[in-house]
């Protein structure tokens, strides 16, 4: 029980920084795998193994949508864009995570 | 939404599509991830490496991407029943025994179902149904709440009544057909006015409906015929519009057909033919009668108006007519019930009680597959506990398991389907004709839609608890045990405990409301109706008001009938009647008391008032209790004289001896009573004998009469056509009406019971099969899986007598706690069917203990038959099985 209810909190902070990296533009998976490292300072990475089946269930909650589209050189790839519902998705999510850590922040400054 | 709709529908329909996509999309990344590597410095084969390294399991993220998309479900449902159908099919057996019980439960429900759907549910096929209402008297007074009205209260209601759109008024009619040339034949019909068609918002099919006019007194003869009989007796003649028939010696002009299917009114049998209501002279007197009650209502409330404002409209207007006509209106007001609900309103509680004994047939072939289903799964264990081990879920064996009962369910309702048309066929054959509506049964789309849901909910209800207890088969244990059956799991034993409790308790219930009604039926065949049933004839007859138009001449054509037929050979007694019991339509009067205070208008009791002649109640073996029986000598110039029955000398005389006192009926002259006779259960024999009374037909001639005729020793039916040859020889071209046995009316007037009776006990039967069954498979099942242990009790020196009781013991345990429940079940569940019964209280004694008894010997025959197979369990073999 335990195990599965860590794994649902990364799979959703997976799913958050997915969105808040799409915000940009289109990205492939390589792509959004490479932002994250770097806009983390290389503090957060993310498997792909967690990273497309997270992109497939943001796709089939409509949250992004996909289409196929050459890459940089030259080369066929899946490319992910943010869609109203995922904007909006992102926003809320966005609020409710910032109330998190201010919590935890708050919790770890004064107790 | 249609986005995603697309897509799953995609990734299903182009499944290797969607995985090619997959493949590339990780393949790119895989690339990209190695061009990396590579750029940081490894050789190609590393970067590679590293790569797969770093993704962390490629076949893995694979299935998490494709459960990400939601077609596992559908995938895996295919899969399920690819596994389920190839697992029904190996065991053929176990599949046709599950098959057949549920195709008995699920097709016995839709039979019923589709008969409740046809008479209460589908809404009449007029135009805008809900609009439809009838309108009744109702008497402050009495109570009675469905009196017919008067024609002048009728055209009162209608011109002051703002709420309906239009009123009708309808009344049964019967007349002789005599032209065009065939055979005369005696027709029903209903004299209807004017407003009926376009009130229903039906237009015949060819010609057209009657004009005010026509419904006027004195309007022109016409007539609507049904289309049955334009098929009949016009041979279809498109032409027939514009000819002139003789009905009811009448010529009259033929002015439309209707639509084939039109009845009206609705609940009778048959209808032949509409004449216009006040077109016919010789019926302006009765028209002119605000006393004589006699006209249903129909009404279409005006779009918006509700039911309440309508019939809050109509008390005002009761109210003013009953100022307005003291005399006749005092106390009547008038009820509106919708026209549906007029109709079928008096079958809907038996409906409904078949509807739920038939559900509770259901269960109890739930209990009985579940019980299978239990059984099979202990058998499967292994197979379950691989499934386990090889990783799957417990929900995903629960839907598997699930899977396999809905297809067995699905089966079997469409077996049940099968025997539902089946089943309807009987039904419709063997139904009373009282039952409304009963022709347009069928199997319609909503009752395909019922069999449907309800063979889904089927296989949820027998499959679930199932399918949970084999989900949670240990991991290792029946693994570990090499398949050997040893002694099963004490939980399983308490679940199949649990079926044959329920199916015992739901069998008790059944049966003791089928006995309800055994009983009920028997003692109702046991009333004594106040006369004698058996060797008795009827026969009605009318004679031609052309050519009998005077009261004595009809009386005289009616002696020399009555003559002839008494001389008959086989023949003890021959009388007539105007009204026989259970048959006809009432005539009532009101009269007074002579030398007593008159009661006072409008509240002078009305008495059923009956022609007859001397010999009736000899033939009909009415019994004289007091004075003397009519004579020949009673004619119309000698003292007029009265009959009464023993209802009415309670009523009025109590006490004190009636004969010799005299009754005024209506405006006629004094009549004496002479006699007194037994009363007669008239309507039904479940009616209360009512006060009534007799009058000679020699001092009060009619035109219509029934022939009653006792046969002497013969079977009475025989005496028909000699009857009929009496008639003619007097009148040749009289027609003869239905000939019919006294005890085929009888049978005709408890068929509503006796089908509810039928159907009821027919459940029950089944009910206490599938119960016996269902118990008998727990015990068998239960005795070969404590095979090794009885074999260690035999090779201890157990007796035969010590295994069987070990046994039934086991089965009878709950079986008796089922009877018990289901006692205490039935107690609760019998306020529902007391108004189905007669002559018998809902808790009666001796039903309860009768089908207790029965239901619990057949528990232990299902019981005892296993057992004494264990005692046949050879130790040496059993033990040598370990």
């Amino acid at each position: 029980m335990k195990k599965h209810k860590t794994a649902e909190l990364i799979q959703g902070a997976v799913e958050l920084l997915a969105l808040r990296i799409l915000r940009s533009g289109p990205l492939n998976g390589w792509d959004i795998m490479q932002r994250i490292r770097i806009v983390s300072g290389e503090v957060l990475s993310v498997t792909p193994g967690a990273l497309y089946p997270a992109l497939h269930r943001l796709e089939e909650r409509g949250l992004i949508a996909a289409e196929w589209g050459a890459s940089e050189n030259n080369r066929q790839a899946k490319f992910y864009k943010l869609t109203a519902a995922g904007r909006k998705q992102l926003e809320a999510e966005r609020e409710t995570w910032e109330r998190f850590a201010g919590a935890v922040e708050a919790i770890l400054r004064d107790a | 939404m249609p986005g995603r709709l697309w897509r799953r529908l995609r990734a299903l329909l182009f499944k290797r599509a969607a995985e090619r996509e997959l493949d590339a999309e990780l393949r790119y990344h895989l690339e990209r991830e190695t061009e990396q590597n590579v750029a940081a410095g490894m050789t190609a084969l590393e970067a590679r490496r590293a790569a797969l390294r770093g993704f962390g399991g490629v076949e893995q993220s694979r299935e998490e991407c494709r459960d990400a998309r939601g077609v596992r479900v559908v995938e895996e449902l295919w899969q399920d029943l690819r596994y389920g159908v190839r697992m029904l099919r190996k065991n053929p057996g176990f599949t046709l025994v599950a098959v057949f019980t549920l195709a008995l439960g699920i097709g016995a429900n839709t039979a019923i179902f589709s008969v409740v759907n046809a008479v209460l549910l589908r809404p009449l096929s007029f135009a805008n149904p809900e609009r439809l209402v009838t309108l009744w008297g109702k008497s402050t007074d009495t109570g009675a709440d469905r009196i017919p009205l008067s024609y002048l209260n009728f055209t009162d209601y209608k011109n002051q009544a703002q709420s309906f759109e239009h009123v009708a008024a309808c009344d049964t009619s019967e007349a002789v057909l005599t032209s065009p040339d065939g055979e005369p034949e005696s027709l029903n019909g209903a004299r209807v006015s004017a407003d009926l068609f376009p009130l229903l918002g039906v237009a015949p099919a060819l010609g057209r409906a009657f004009s005010a006019e026509e419904d006027r007194p004195g309007g022109a003869a016409v007539v609507v015929i049904s289309h049955g009989l334009w098929q009949r007796r016009f041979a279809s003649d498109p032409q027939v519009v514009g000819r002139e028939i003789v009905l009811g010696e009448r010529s009259t002009k033929v002015v439309g057909v209707m639509q084939q299917g039109f009845t009206f009114p609705v609940e009778e049998e048959r209808a032949d033919y509409w004449v216009p209501l006040a077109g016919d002279p010789n019926r302006a007197q009765l028209l002119s009668n605000r006393h004589g009650k006699f006209l249903t209502i129909v009404a279409r409330l005006k779009p918006g108006v509700r039911p309440e404002q309508a019939e809050a409209e109509m008390e005002v207007i009761a109210r003013r007519l009953e100022a307005q006509y003291p005399d006749a209106n005092t106390g009547w007001r008038t009820r509106l019930v919708p026209l549906q609900e007029d109709i079928v309103g008096g079958v809907r509680p038996a409906l409904l009680i078949l509807l739920g004994a038939v559900a509770l047939v259901l269960l109890i072939a739930c209990a009985n597959v579940a019980n299978l289903l239990l059984a099979r799964a202990g058998a499967r264990g292994r197979e379950i506990a691989i499934r386990r081990a090889l990783g799957a879920g417990r929900a995903r064996i629960v839907r598997q398991l699930l899977t396999e009962s809905l297809l067995l369910s699905l089966a079997g309702g469409g077996l049940g389907l099968l025997l539902a048309e089946w089943l309807i066929d009987v039904i419709v054959a063997a139904g009373p004709a009282s039952l409304p509506r009963l022709a347009d049964v069928n199997l319609d789309a909503k009752v395909l839609g019922f069999t449907l849901i309800v063979s889904a909910l089927t296989g949820l209800v027998f499959g679930l608890a199932p399918a949970f207890r084999a989900s949670k088969t240990g991991l290792g244990e029946p693994l570990k045990e090499g398949g050997r059956s040893s002694t099963e799991g004490a939980r399983r034993n308490s679940l199949r405990g649990l079926l044959v409790v329920s199916e015992v308790a739901l069998s008790l219930m059944l049966l003791v409301g089928a006995g309800l009604l055994i009983k009920s039926f028997v003692r109702l065949l046991r009333t004594d109706p106040g006369y004698q049933t058996e060797r008795v004839l009827t026969a009605s007859l009318s004679l031609s008001k052309t050519k009998y138009p005077e009261p004595e001449q009809q009386a005289a054509a009616y002696q020399q009938v009555l003559r002839r037929v008494a001389a008959l050979p086989g023949v003890e007694a021959a009388g007539a009647a105007s009204l026989l019991p259970l048959g006809g339509r009432d005539s009532y009067n009101v009269f007074q008391i002579e030398g007593r205070a008159p009661f006072a208008a409008g509240q002078g009791p009305n008495v059923r008032s009956q022609v007859v002649s001397p010999d009736y109640f000899r033939a009909m073996g009415i019994q004289l209790r007091r004075g003397r029986s009519f004579t020949e000598g009673d004619t119309k110039d000698s003292r007029q004289v009265v009959i009464i029955n023993e209802a009415f000398a309670r009523r009025h005389f109590s006490g004190e001896d009636p004969v010799a006192e005299r009754l005024v009926i209506g405006d006629e002259p004094p009549r004496e009573i002479v006699g007194v006779v037994g009363s007669v259960r008239h309507r039904g024999l479940e009616e209360e004998p009512q006060p009534e009374f007799y009058v000679s037909y020699l001092q009060a001639p009619r035109s219509r009469l029934s022939l009653v005729v006792r046969a002497a020793s013969i079977d009475p039916a025989k005496l028909a056509d000699a009857v009929r040859g009496a008639v003619r020889e007097v009148e040749k071209d009289q027609l003869v009406g239905e000939v019919r046995t006294m005890d085929t009316l009888v049978a005709h007037s408890v068929a509503p019971r006796r089908f509810q009776m039928l159907l009821m006990g027919s459940f029950a039967a089944v009910a206490l099969l599938l119960a016996g069954v269902g118990i008998y498979g727990v015990m068998a099942y239960a005795v070969t899986q404590r095979r090794h242990e009885i074999g260690v009790r035999l090779a201890l020196g157990a007796q035969r007598g010590d295994v069987i009781r070990l046994v039934v013991r086991q089965g009878m345990t709950p079986a008796l706690l089922g009877a018990g429940i289901g006692l205490i079940g039935a107690f609760a569940g019998t306020r529902v069917i007391e108004s189905l019964l007669y002559g018998v209280s809902a808790g009666d004694p001796l039903v309860f203990a009768g089908v207790s008894v029965l239901l619990l010997l057949t528990a232990l025959l299902a019981c005892y038959l296993p057992a004494r197979r264990a005692t046949g369990i050879d130790p040496a073999i059993a033990l040598r099985h370990e």
